[in-house]
């Protein structure tokens, strides 16, 4: 049991406590139910691996998305994670493909351009098949510096680079948006 | 908004009060030692989340308690606010108007606070770093967005710093540096923006206070040193300009050396007694302390002019070194408005106060009406 705890705990977003509660529960969980999860978390590590192209999660390189004929190819969409394509792909809003840096800069962390895949789309840029690159870094700091370095490098390749816009939360109501995000959204303003 | 009543339990030397305050002058008075510092600080820590004394909480509880509570009612015109807050070992809980939050972050600027205490004196005569923790605290409370610029800045420079550190043991790559720069320069360049713009308004009050105070015999001016360089208020283009050609010639110097030397992190300002004068260097100091004074009540007029409502003044012990007639310049200047609560030892001091005023007499941590 308390190998198990140990183990729960080290997930992210699980605590001590939380961990306890999981392994109790697996404990009173029917044999069936606790084999599909333990076979589900195995053949998730075994048979899931990186996109060769794109860095996706993927059971087969090159991915789906990479192989769907009916994507364009042209368009690049660059993001942190493998979640965030997740995330983007949940809109239905992007048909192009995808580019994931596995990371963003992070000097305090140790993570430099060198841990994030830039070299590999350096190589997908100079085939000179790509048109525009969407820049999707997280609208944080960190995110913002990756963002600021890829486009120093792409832009001299004469590939349009864009970013997303920051701005308000659909749904969401002005008087409760912080400063901050509300300069932005002014900032990025469109004509209607 | 001001503190209506006001309820601490196991704070310092308290066991247990509640008090009834006057929305403009309240008195505390006592020996020394009998906890009238403790009742400001308790107020200090509900509105500001933090103690002007210590930066550690277990400090707080009464002896061989494990916690305390402190409870704020306040009242405006139009609404009212309960602010209450309570600590068990290393667990906080805040409540603001019965809602729990976790982090007394979220006390913070609610009720806007200025503090003057006799350690303020430090203020002028300390290093740079009281002057920026003055201003911090101060415009965190007058302008909203200078907490998130002022984080964000600190995040870019351990960012830059850490990768500076990186340089030293070789590993170069002057385009990730240059991107750290300018992140630190975006958010660097607002905070210091914004402090100008402070200073730029506080200034003409900072020398007022300091006349009216020294009756009309001296002048004192403020200014803000952007790196080592005097710099009147400017646009925010202009302030990044001016960090990012400071950066670049000191570049070399901060490789070699392996952190951030310029930003808003190394900035100070500068106060000069009748023009020509550094207070720090050629003040005495009487004149070190009206300085203070004056720095801290021009931030009440800057609250009340950004947010039309006055702050919540908590003097401790200011009349201790002032002669009669600064005493009665200073009482003159607090009957314009804002709800004030003053410690002191001689009680004499505010007997032709009338109505307006209410004392309370503060002895072994139990307040009398």
């Amino acid at each position: 049991m308390r190998t198990l705890i140990n183990e729960l705990a080290k997930l992210p977003g699980i605590g001590p406590k939380t961990a306890q509660r999981l392994a109790f529960h697996l404990f009173t969980t029917p044999r069936e139910e606790v084999q599909k999860l333990a076979t589900a978390m195995l053949e998730t590590k075994d048979q899931l691996t990186f996109c060769t192209i794109c860095g996706h999660l993927t059971e087969e390189s090159p991915c789906l998305l990479c192989r769907d004929p009916g994507r364009d190819h042209a368009l690049l969409c660059v993001v942190e994670e493998p979640k965030d394509v997740i995330a983007l792909e949940k809109t239905r809003e992007f048909k192009g493909v995808y580019h994931v840096l596995h990371g963003a800069l992070s000097p305090l962390e140790g993570i430099g351009p060198e841990e994030l895949t830039i070299n590999k789309l350096l190589e997908r840029l100079q085939t000179g098949k790509i048109r525009e690159v969407i820049l999707a870094c997280d609208p944080n700091m960190e995110g913002e510096a990756t963002a600021q370095y890829l486009a120093r490098i792409i832009k001299p390749l004469e590939v349009k680079v864009t970013r997303l816009a920051r701005g308000l939360p659909v749904g969401g109501d002005l008087e409760y948006i912080d400063e901050v995000t509300l300069g932005k959204a002014l900032e990025g303003r469109q004509e209607i | 908004m001001y503190l209506e009543k006001f309820k601490l339990r196991n704070f310092r030397n308290y066991h247990s009060a509640e008090v009834v305050l006057s929305p403009r002058i309240n008195v505390l008075y006592g020996k020394n030692g009998q906890g009238k510092t403790n009742f400001l600080e308790a107020v200090s820590f509900l509105t500001l989340g933090c103690s002007f004394r210590t930066k550690r909480d277990e400090e707080l509880p009464r002896h061989e308690e494990n916690g305390f509570y402190l409870k704020g009612e306040f009242l405006d015109d139009e609404e009212s606010l309960t602010l209450e807050v309570g600590t068990d070992l290393n667990r906080i809980l805040v409540k603001i108007n019965g809602v729990e939050y976790k982090s007394k972050r979220s006390l913070f600027g609610r009720v806007r606070t200025v503090i003057f205490t006799p350690d303020d004196l430090q203020l002028i005569k300390d290093g740079p770093e009281k002057r920026r923790e003055y201003l911090d605290l101060y415009l965190a409370q007058v302008y909203p967005e200078y907490r998130q610029h002022y984080h964000q800045f600190y995040r870019a420079l351990f960012q830059r710093n850490s990768l500076l550190k990186k340089f030293r043991e070789g590993f170069r790559d002057f385009r990730e540096l240059e991107i750290w720069t300018e992140q630190m320069i975006a958010e660097g360049s607002q905070v210091i923006y914004l402090r100008l713009k402070a200073i730029e308004d506080i200034s003409p009050w900072v020398n007022r206070y300091h006349q009216l105070m020294s009756q009309e015999q001296e002048s004192l001016s403020i200014n803000y040193k952007l790196a080592g360089e005097r710099v009147p208020s400017l646009p925010v283009s202009t302030v990044q300009d001016k960090l990012r050609t400071v950066l670049e010639r000191r570049k070399n110097e901060e490789i070699l050396r392996g952190y951030s030397l310029v930003g808003p992190h190394r900035d100070d300002l500068i106060l000069l007694l009748n023009r020509e004068w550094e207070m720090r260097v050629y003040g005495s100091q009487g004149q070190q302390r009206t300085a203070a004074l004056a720095m801290k009540l021009a931030m009440v007029d800057l609250i009340k002019k950004t947010h039309g409502v006055p702050p919540l003044l908590l003097l401790d012990d200011v009349f201790s070194e002032f002669d009669d007639d600064r005493k009665k310049e200073l009482l003159r200047v607090l009957t314009e408005g804002t709800q004030t609560i003053i410690s002191t030892a001689e009680e004499r001091d505010f007997l032709n106060f009338g109505a307006e005023l209410k004392s309370f007499r503060v002895e072994n941590g139990v307040i009398y009406d």
